[in-house]
């Protein structure tokens, strides 16, 4: 494994106010590795750090509101020889280089008469240690929307800086968006009143991205388990859509069969897991012939059959054909008697099974009714009102008999049927109304039937009614014409033929298309049960046992505390710390938590910086010995994070204790000192 | 195939099982209390209202129908023939629990109140939506529901 390749590292932060006395700031030059920054408490040593958060516009990290995370002393108004001097202008700049030893210089105002505080200028270079080829400046603007996707947004050129993909990521509202680098930045600061009394507790949730946490880790650490829950969510979206197109294929189909007053057989109304390719194999088309179905390329054979033998024999005309045509008229006479008798036959049913339909329907409603009323009276049990626990009906409140579960009343007790629970009266009519809807939806089913065998039946009559007139016009006309009966059927025939033809043809069409659709189903299910069960890959699993295990001895090395240390493990779906399976935050004492936060945040950096991920090798604390927390744990937390010097780490440790005792406790470890005595913002020349 | 009872069933004990029966709701107690607390707290004329629009009102909220043919009679729109409010013996015992309960009491003549604690049953229910169908409707109806108005529904074949 090569190894981290993104560490990024801070160069130099300046404060600088002017005012009417003159200029007053602060300077401070950071080195790779560790630094530790020592000043009073109140004179201004979290601004220093706060300043970097506010410099790289992440102060939304910590907070939803737009004030700025700096003090008085930093916007309006600085103290200075025991007088109160009012600041006109202030602003911070950051120097920082990243992995490809490019440097940039970013300069935000905090304070300023012309220039909005949503603005950061970016130079190329490093504008204030006035290093060679300084380019710029160019404006970004930031903390509004579109910072971290427009081109001018200065997020969007953080994140190219860092050398950052970020990946996409879903908000609660719908929307895509890359992931925020405010949900990445409690990885890398914990700032001093609200960092250390959870393990990165300080989520900005308020951003709405679904699982911000989970996100960002994965990201962090490079996680495969994104690369995942992105295929599984296009996994889902290709289902939908193939869903959706199969629903309007086989509308089309059942459209073409309307137009023949047809019903579809052996079309599945749903893509499911067990769709197989051989789904659609039975698919027909059936149409009505008198009261029977047939497949309708069955009946197509048989008028073609019909036509065939027609075309053998001329036309005759109409006084050959009178014989043929009485017999045809008295024939066709009969066929329409019998569709009348049929069509009356089907109203009467249908009519019948509407009347059944609206009774079912009618019933339905009353018994949804009493279902609601029902389950009303159960909830009313639940209720824990006093007013609902007065409402006790099962005594008589005056001589407190027993009385029945119900108004009508009873002659003696004994003779009271046994009357359901509110609770077994739902469940009854729960399957009272499942039973009933099933009968609906029969009865709806049948009175379709009924309707589609009417109308064929209609469309018959009409045609034999048609036959009979144009066969008695026929034989009254003089007997050496055509007959034009005759001529007349033969044409209907193949008329007939040629739209069945054309039926078929549109519904061998359309099952292509369907046949295509399936294929795609089947395409998509072998490649869904391809994914793998967990969200986690083995190469995932191995980081974060990894973790685990640096996470656990850093914690032994910093002390012995309220929790044994190997009780200790890493979840693998919260991906936070947790004792014996629970969530920490309970059990530990206030410093066991500021050791866990040590131990959790530079196991990540080391798990970061020795794998290839994207974690940008830098950690800055302020105040971290919270609680006196014992000193030689500290000491060996301070001494291992130095050693992640060697990797391209940096760490930045603000602190307030007694100068004299840190140096002690830092002799032997490499590392940058930095200190003011007085306040931060100090005159400047 | 012909079967002899008398020898299919010899030698065997026959055993007889209570089935227990179904009640629609508003037929318990329970729900026809909380029915009768809400029209007195909805319809009621401070929280007062005489027995027979308490009938009235019970018999309309019943079901969907009744509920819209009531309306509608209220509204003038239907004639005042269409339908036939009934009186229920099963109300009277309903009111008379709810007044065993301390939920109700009665009034001069044969009218009957609300008292505190059954007016906070009402405010208990309707915040927590149970009985909701009915109140809404009730709450639909409420201007239009005075003593005389449910005086002109009974009685109306005796108005010249």
């Amino acid at each position: 494994m090569e190894g981290n390749r993104l560490t990024v590292t801070l160069r130099v932060l300046q404060i600088h106010a002017t005012t009417d006395r003159g200029n007053f700031g602060r300077r401070l030059d950071f080195r790779p590795g560790l630094n530790v920054l020592r000043a009073e408490n109140s004179a201004g040593k979290s601004t220093c750090l706060n300043a970097i958060a506010f410099a790289l516009g992440l102060e939304g990290a910590f907070s939803p509101r737009h004030e700025s995370p700096l003090p008085r002393a930093v916007t309006e108004v600085l103290e200075h020889d025991g007088k109160e001097i009012p600041i006109r202008e202030s602003h911070v700049t950051l120097e920082l280089t990243n992995a490809r030893g490019k440097t940039i210089t970013v300069r935000r105002f905090v304070t300023s008469p012309s220039v909005a505080r949503s603005l950061i200028r970016v130079w190329d270079g490093s504008y204030l240690t006035g290093g060679p080829e300084v380019k710029g400046p160019r404006d970004y603007f930031v903390r509004m929307e579109g910072a971290a996707t427009r081109e001018a947004g200065f997020h969007t050129f953080l994140a190219s800086f860092f050398d950052w993909e970020l990946p996409k990521v879903v908000k609660f509202d719908g929307d895509e968006v890359p992931l925020y680098m405010e949900y990445l930045w409690p990885f890398f600061f914990v700032e001093q009143k609200k960092g250390w009394s959870e393990i990165v507790g300080h989520v900005p949730t308020y951003l709405g991205v679904k699982e911000g946490f989970l996100r960002a880790f994965e990201f962090l650490l490079s996680l495969d388990t994104n690369r995942i829950l992105v295929e599984r969510q296009r996994l889902e979206i290709e289902a939908r859509a193939i869903i959706d197109e199969w629903g309007r294929q086989r509308s089309a189909l059942l459209t073409i069969a309307r137009t023949h007053n047809g019903m579809l057989k052996g079309v599945p109304a749903q893509l499911g897991a067990n769709t197989d390719p051989q789904a659609l194999d039975s698919a027909i088309l059936l149409v009505p012939e008198g009261t029977q179905w047939r497949d309708m390329t069955d009946l197509v054979e048989g008028l073609r059959a019909q036509v065939l033998a027609l075309r053998e024999v001329a036309v005759p005309t109409s006084g050959d054909d009178s014989v043929r045509l009485n017999t045809e008229l008295e024939s066709a006479r009969g066929e329409l008697a019998a569709y009348e008798i049929a069509q009356r036959e089907i109203q009467d049913k249908l009519g019948a099974e509407q009347e059944q339909t609206r009774a079912l329907e009618e019933r339905l409603r009353s018994l949804r009714e009493d279902l609601q009323r029902h389950k009303d009276l159960e909830r009313l049990q639940r209720l824990g009102s006093p007013e609902a626990h007065s409402l006790d009906t099962s005594r008589c409140p005056v001589c407190h008999q027993t009385l029945p579960e119900t108004l009508i009343p009873v002659t003696t007790l004994e003779e009271a049927p046994t009357i359901m629970t509110v609770s077994e009266n739902t469940q009854f009519l729960e399957a009272q109304v499942k039973s009933f809807a099933g009968f609906q939806a029969s009865s709806g089913r049948l009175t379709q039937a009924y309707a589609l065998k009417l109308e064929a039946l209609s469309r018959k009559a009409t045609e034999a009614r048609l036959r009979i007139r144009i066969i008695k016009e026929t034989l009254t006309t003089p007997s050496a014409q055509p007959s034009a009966a005759e001529i007349r059927r033969r044409v209907l025939l193949e008329e007939q033929i040629g739209a069945f033809v054309r039926a078929k043809e549109a519904f061998g069409h359309a099952l292509t298309v369907l046949q295509a659709t399936v294929n795609r189903w089947q395409d998509h299910l072998r490649r869904a049960a391809e994914m793998p069960r967990s969200h986690l890959s083995d190469g995932d699993e191995q980081k974060l046992n990894e973790l685990q295990q640096v996470m656990v001895e850093e914690f032994r090395e910093y002390g012995v505390g309220s929790v044994p240390s190997d009780a200790i493990s890493l979840s693998h779906t919260s991906y936070r710390p947790e004792y014996e399976t629970f969530a920490l935050t309970v059990e530990l004492s206030a410093s066991d938590t500021a050791r866990l936060i040590w131990a959790y945040l530079l196991g990540i950096l080391e798990v970061g910086l020795r794998n290839d991920t994207n974690h940008l090798g830098l950690l800055l604390l302020d105040e971290p010995r919270q609680h006196h927390a014992a000193i030689e744990g500290y000491t060996a937390f301070l001494r291992r994070a130095a050693a992640n010097a060697a990797h391209g780490a940096q760490v930045i440790v603000a602190t307030s204790e007694d100068e004299v005792k840190m140096r002690e406790v830092l002799r032997g470890i490499p590392h940058t000192w930095h200190s003011f005595g007085g306040r931060a913002m100090a005159p400047i020349p | 195939m012909t079967i002899d009872a008398s020898q299919a069933l010899s030698g065997q004990d026959i055993t007889f099982e209570s089935q227990t029966i179904d009640v629609t709701a508003d037929l318990r107690p329970r729900w026809m209390v909380c029915a009768v607390v809400l029209i007195l707290a909805i319809c009621g004329r401070g929280r007062r209202a005489s027995r027979q629009k308490v009938h009235a009102l019970v018999w309309s909220l019943l079901s969907e129908r009744t509920r819209r043919n009531f309306t509608a009679l209220l509204d003038g729109s239907a004639a005042p023939d269409s339908l036939s409010v009934r009186f229920d013996p099963t109300v009277n015992r309903a009111l008379d629990l709810s007044i065993g309960l301390s939920l109700v009491r009665k009034h001069e003549g044969d009218r009957v109140e609300l008292t505190d604690s059954g007016g906070a049953l009402a405010a208990s229910l309707r915040e927590s939506g149970i009985l909701a169908a009915e109140t809404l409707y009730l709450e639909a109806i409420r201007q239009r529901v005075s003593e005389a108005d449910i005086g002109n529904v009974l009685y109306w074949r005796e108005i010249d």
